[in-house]
């Protein structure tokens, strides 16, 4: 059976404005399956490069080193434009903003302290979101409420609860969507998946996925807060904490008020790899059970080991007709592997692929098989589907779902016990106190609003 | 005895003495929290923490501690002990700790904390507090409490924010009107 597993999207309907002008203006000529984009001649200046008009105007929220990365990844695209960046360090801003005038050979990169007033500019079709994952749900709600395709950094959101608020965001506006979770654009992920959905080591009764392990640090002193550098932006949302080195820009990654730790930040490539190779991008476990070990003094205090146990109904994957389970820990390798009834399929970054029976990995699938969406740039798949309206090849839900597995499970963790979950409504199962843990209060005067 | 024995203790002798044995254990520990301030070792929050994770099978035991914790939100407990007491009654407050969690809700410092639990507690009784507490709270601490409002889509609160949707102070005018919406 042949799938073509990309999806257009309708295009916004609204009054003309820049995005459609670029939409309709621009054929894409590239297939379902193939990117990098062609492009025609008629979007081209008289020199051959691609004519401003006919590229995507993006601006950058958070330059610090992921978004920096992120943002040198756009400057090297002919169809890209940065024309603003905004960061709530000084440092950050300087650097990325030298980094963008020097690309372009210009002084024409705006910047900003606040993710608001770029959000304000008439000129942008896109942004690129880098910041901490508790300011993961505004700034890109907002972004989608005035129309602006995103590329976004993972883990998607901080809560289940947010979650769910910025895929509402994203489809009651009707924008593209890429999260960075770019091991789908790599062809080797994409064939282990494919060997998985087209059933080629039979029914799938387990998924092992393995995440890094944690770490402690010793509790940390209130420091001044750097020139330059607004904290108070920063925290945002989250709790109210004294200022220390090693709670923001990288670190925040091991501090719950501002992520879940390696789980989710990890979660969020290989649970995701997971669910592709499953099938299982829509929907979720019935059940989580997770024990952890957390740090019992430091500043960082999320889960350094961890072992999450989830239980899959017998209707959620198209190659696991008696149901699955996911296991997600540190204790495996880095990776996901895909244990069937007649084989095994097993990979990781740095092209790692291995499988069971071995000539598995050298087979080619074939044109009644499943082939997944192919993406040979990740950036280069969103700046194409931003003008073309089509999905990306990881749009929101895929992004959602894969990191729901990494929140139920630190959510199971805190409670000490397993919780019951409905994949469908996206709701515990009569059960008040993880209720309770959907979402988070938000400092004033920051709220959801989508 | 120490933090580490409580815990150990708590795990042996809960399931064999109940309420009254986990009791014994948990108030010296929660006790300890009073003075904690950001810097000092962590381990006293992390046993309370597994206090309360462990009291989770018992719904007696999650009430004696959380009414432990929240005699920590009326006296002269350092402002990060009031903070982890707020996270910590995430996962045991009921409509008892309402009371004392409102009377937080009015001083800008503790205003923020005080939702931490506030705006998760079910039942009308949180609505109520944080509907009581919107005419005696500064500007910034009003679209806190709005933004609670409309998260817990109270639709107690429908009449209060139609007034509030009026107002001169943007922020609080757009909180409220955000605040409508979700509720419908």
């Amino acid at each position: 059976m042949t799938s073509r597993d990309a999806s257009k999207s309708t295009s916004n309907k609204k009054t003309i404005n820049r995005r459609d002008f670029i939409k309709r203006s621009t054929a894409v000529a590239a297939s379902a399956f193939a990117f990098p984009a062609i492009i025609p001649a008629s979007a081209l200046g008289a020199d051959g490069t691609i004519a401003p008009s006919n590229r995507v105007v993006m601006g950058c929220i958070g330059v610090g080193s992921q978004g920096t990365s992120n943002m040198g990844q756009f400057l090297k695209l002919p169809d890209a434009q940065i024309v603003a960046i905004c960061d709530v360090d000084s440092e950050h801003r300087a650097n990325a903003k030298k980094l963008v005038n020097g690309a372009y050979g210009n002084q024409d990169c705006a910047e900003y302290g606040d993710f608001r007033e770029l959000l304000q500019r008439k000129d942008l079709d896109a942004v690129s979101i880098a910041v901490p994952d508790h300011w993961h749900s505004i700034p890109a709600i907002e972004a989608a409420k005035r129309k602006l395709n995103i590329y976004a950094e993972k883990p998607l959101s901080l809560t289940i609860g947010e979650g769910k608020a910025m895929v509402e965001a994203v489809h009651k506006n009707n924008i593209v969507w890429q999260t960075g979770s770019w091991q789908r654009s790599q062809a080797h992920f994409r064939k282990a998946c494919e060997f998985v959905r087209s059933g080629r080591i039979g029914k799938v009764n387990v998924v092992k996925v393995g995440l890094p392990t944690g770490s402690p640090i010793a509790p940390q002193q209130e420091m001044p807060i750097p020139p330059g550098f607004d904290y108070n932006f920063w925290l945002g949302p989250a709790p109210e904490a004294p200022y220390t080195k090693e709670r923001c820009h990288w670190n925040f990654r091991w501090i719950s008020d501002y992520s879940g730790g390696q789980l989710t930040d990890w979660a969020a490539h290989h649970c995701d790899i997971a669910n592709w190779g499953m099938g299982t991008e829509g929907t979720g476990p019935v059940q989580v059970k997770a024990i952890g070990e957390f740090p019992r003094d430091g500043l960082w205090n999320t889960a350094m080991n961890y072992f999450l146990e989830c239980t899959y109904s017998k209707e959620a994957s198209p190659v696991a007709p008696d149901g699955f389970v996911m296991l997600v820990s540190n204790r495996f390798p880095m990776g996901a592997r895909f244990e069937g009834s007649e084989g095994w399929v097993f990979v990781d970054r740095g092209e790692r692929l291995q499988t069971f029976p071995e000539s598995l990995k050298d087979s080619e699938i074939g044109p009644n098989e499943i082939h997944l969406y192919e993406s040979k740039s990740h950036f280069q798949n969103f700046l194409d589907c931003a003008r073309s309206g089509e999905k990306t090849i990881t749009p929101i839900d895929a992004a959602h779902r894969a990191i729901s597995i990494a929140h139920l499970g630190n959510i199971s963790m805190k409670l000490g016990r397993s919780v019951n979950w409905d994949p469908d409504k996206q709701l515990f199962v009569n059960d008040p106190i993880a209720d309770r843990m959907m979402m988070r209060s938000m400092r004033a005067p920051w709220r959801i609003e989508v | 005895m120490t933090m580490n024995s409580a815990l150990n203790a708590v795990e042996t002798l809960s399931s064999a003495m109940g309420a009254k044995g986990v009791a014994k254990i948990a108030e010296p520990a929660i006790k300890a929290l009073a003075k904690y301030k950001f810097g000092d070792s962590r381990e006293p929050l992390t046993v309370v923490e597994d206090l309360v994770r462990a009291s989770a099978p018992s719904p007696e035991q999650g009430a004696y501690i959380a009414a432990q914790l929240a005699s920590h939100l009326k006296g002269g407990s350092t402002f990060e002990c009031k903070q982890f007491v707020c996270r910590q009654l995430v996962f045991v407050g009921t409509a008892d700790q309402v009371p004392v969690l409102a009377k937080l809700l009015t001083d800008d410092k503790t205003t923020n904390i005080a939702r931490y639990a506030l705006e998760v507690i079910q039942g009308p009784e949180a609505d109520d507090a944080l509907i009581k507490a919107l005419p005696k709270t500064s500007d910034a601490a009003k679209v806190g409490i709005i933004n609670s409002l409309g998260t817990r889509r109270s639709a107690k609160a429908v009449d209060v924010l139609h007034g509030f949707s009026g107002s001169s102070n943007e922020a609080i005018a757009t909180a409220a009107k955000a605040a409508l919406t979700k509720i419908g």
